[in-house]
């Protein structure tokens, strides 16, 4: 049952005009606007339209593919040096009699060294040129083509004494795009763990490090992504021992730059 | 121009409900087939009842002419997809709705981002016919937005509720809802 007000409201609804004219013409803005689309658009053309846009995006996806799997297969080759190295470093009695404990680091250059990096691999250190003898080892500075080499070159900055957190107290970076490089340096840390004969004690305490090396400001002087893979090698690295190495990096803490590891891998055996 | 007397879609004669024409049904013919002058006089012949949906639908006469435009500009694109098996006007209508509400969703996305001045909007009312039809406009574009579309698509243009909530993706008891509500403030600004 209805209300007069509702009934009041039914009529005064239906009494609405059904038309209202602009206030203006819009047909010349309508047809200009038709007049650019060209024609009106049917279903063929809108059909033909998808087919091309497909076949490009299509095109487009199988050349990333190639250049994935290119890229893959050069990482693979560096992967296979990158194996070498850490077996090297893990296991230096298996890696023969010539080399020593301790993986046949860089030389630690003079302090304030400058590093340019090329992109074929070759590093300028000062004066003198150093050339990588693994690609990955470009990775440590330039940008990473993928985790393996990056899992390696940290290693290698690792190596170096490159304790930029303890240096620089920077904090732990937890960032999503460095998971899956923490992942790699957390597998390969425990590769080397499975691969060495027998460990030689415990993990050297942060409090073991040198308080020059400490306060070196090796870390803070590190930049972008070779900070960042520094840290990521101190987690891989936990469970290691460098203590001679330590006593090797005790000479050159003043470095602002971190060395570059010149590393034979022919001579690791 | 056709001016309708009657507002509800079942209360308006058939032709003119419809638009069903011999005239209307030719210039779509020639409309589809690319005659952008047929297409013309379809819009000089609808465009009344296009406009006057984008008013109610967006209480802005400014955004109601953009959506009217969008609207015939959208159809001519479309025109080709229109079989006849409803009334020309039907299906422009139906289109209309489509625009006007993707018209919206777009603005509520700005205005997320954006903090729009207060324009001139519409409480703006047509300005011929008698006072009472004046207030039931301006009423009208004073509504709640969901519950104004719901009146407007109801009441005035004759939808059902279940057409409604498949037009602009709401549950039918919230359609219900929305026009109870529209109802009951109407019935106040009305008193």
């Amino acid at each position: 049952m209805k209300s007069p007000h509702d009934l009041e409201l039914d009529r005064i609804v239906a009494g609405l005009r059904g038309s209202i004219h602009p206030e203006r013409d819009l047909w010349p803005d309508i047809e200009e606007r038709i007049v650019a689309l060209r024609g009106p658009c049917s279903l063929g053309v809108r059909r033909g339209k998808f087919a091309v846009t497909a076949a490009v995006a299509l095109a487009a996806v199988a050349a990333v593919s190639v250049l994935i799997m290119l890229s893959s297969c050069g990482c693979t080759e560096n992967s296979d040096q990158a194996t070498k190295v850490s077996h090297a470093i893990m296991a230096p009695s298996a890696a023969g009699n010539v080399q020593p404990a301790m993986p046949r680091l860089a030389r630690m250059e003079s302090p304030g060294t400058n590093v340019v990096t090329n992109m074929s691999g070759s590093c300028k250190q000062g004066r003198s040129t150093t050339t990588m003898t693994s690609p990955s080892a470009a990775c440590s500075v330039g940008r990473a083509p993928s985790s393996k080499p990056v899992a390696t070159a940290a290693l290698r900055v690792r190596a170096m004494g490159a304790r930029s957190r303890f240096a620089s107290g920077a904090p732990r970076i937890r960032g999503a795009p460095l998971a899956g490089m923490r992942s790699t340096l957390r597998r390969a840390s425990q590769q080397r763990e499975v691969m060495r004969p027998g460990r030689r004690g415990p993990t050297p305490s942060r409090r073991q490090f040198p308080a020059d090396l400490r306060s070196s400001g090796l870390g803070r002087r590190c930049s972008g992504l070779l900070k960042q893979v520094a840290l990521r090698a101190e987690d891989a690295f936990e469970s290691q021992t460098f203590q001679d190495h330590h006593e090797r990096a005790r000479g050159v803490s003043t470095l602002t730059v971190p060395k570059l590891v010149r590393y034979d891998a022919n001579r690791a055996g | 121009v056709t001016a309708v007397g009657f507002s509800s879609r079942a209360l308006m004669p058939a032709a003119d409900a419809d638009g069903a024409t011999p005239d209307v049904e030719e210039a779509v013919q020639r409309a589809q087939s690319g005659d952008l002058a047929a297409f013309g006089r379809l819009y000089r012949e609808h465009v009344g009842r296009v406009y006057a949906l984008c008013v109610r639908l967006s209480a802005d006469r400014v955004l109601a002419e953009q959506l009217t435009q969008d609207a015939f500009v959208r159809a001519w694109e479309r025109i080709r997809t229109f079989r006849g098996e409803s009334s020309f006007f039907g299906w422009l209508r139906r289109l209309t709705i489509n625009v006007a509400m993707a018209e919206r969703r777009g603005a509520s996305r700005r205005s997320r981002r954006v903090a729009l001045a207060d324009d001139e909007t519409l409480a703006a009312a047509p300005r011929e016919r008698n006072d009472t039809d004046i207030d039931l406009e301006r009423a009208i574009a004073r509504l709640p937005e969901g519950a104004r579309t719901v009146f407007v698509l109801h009441a005035i243009e004759g939808y059902r509720h279940e057409e409604i909530s498949e037009l602009i993706g709401i549950a039918e008891g919230t359609s219900r809802a929305h026009l109870h509500r529209a109802r009951e403030i109407l019935k106040k600004e009305l008193t």
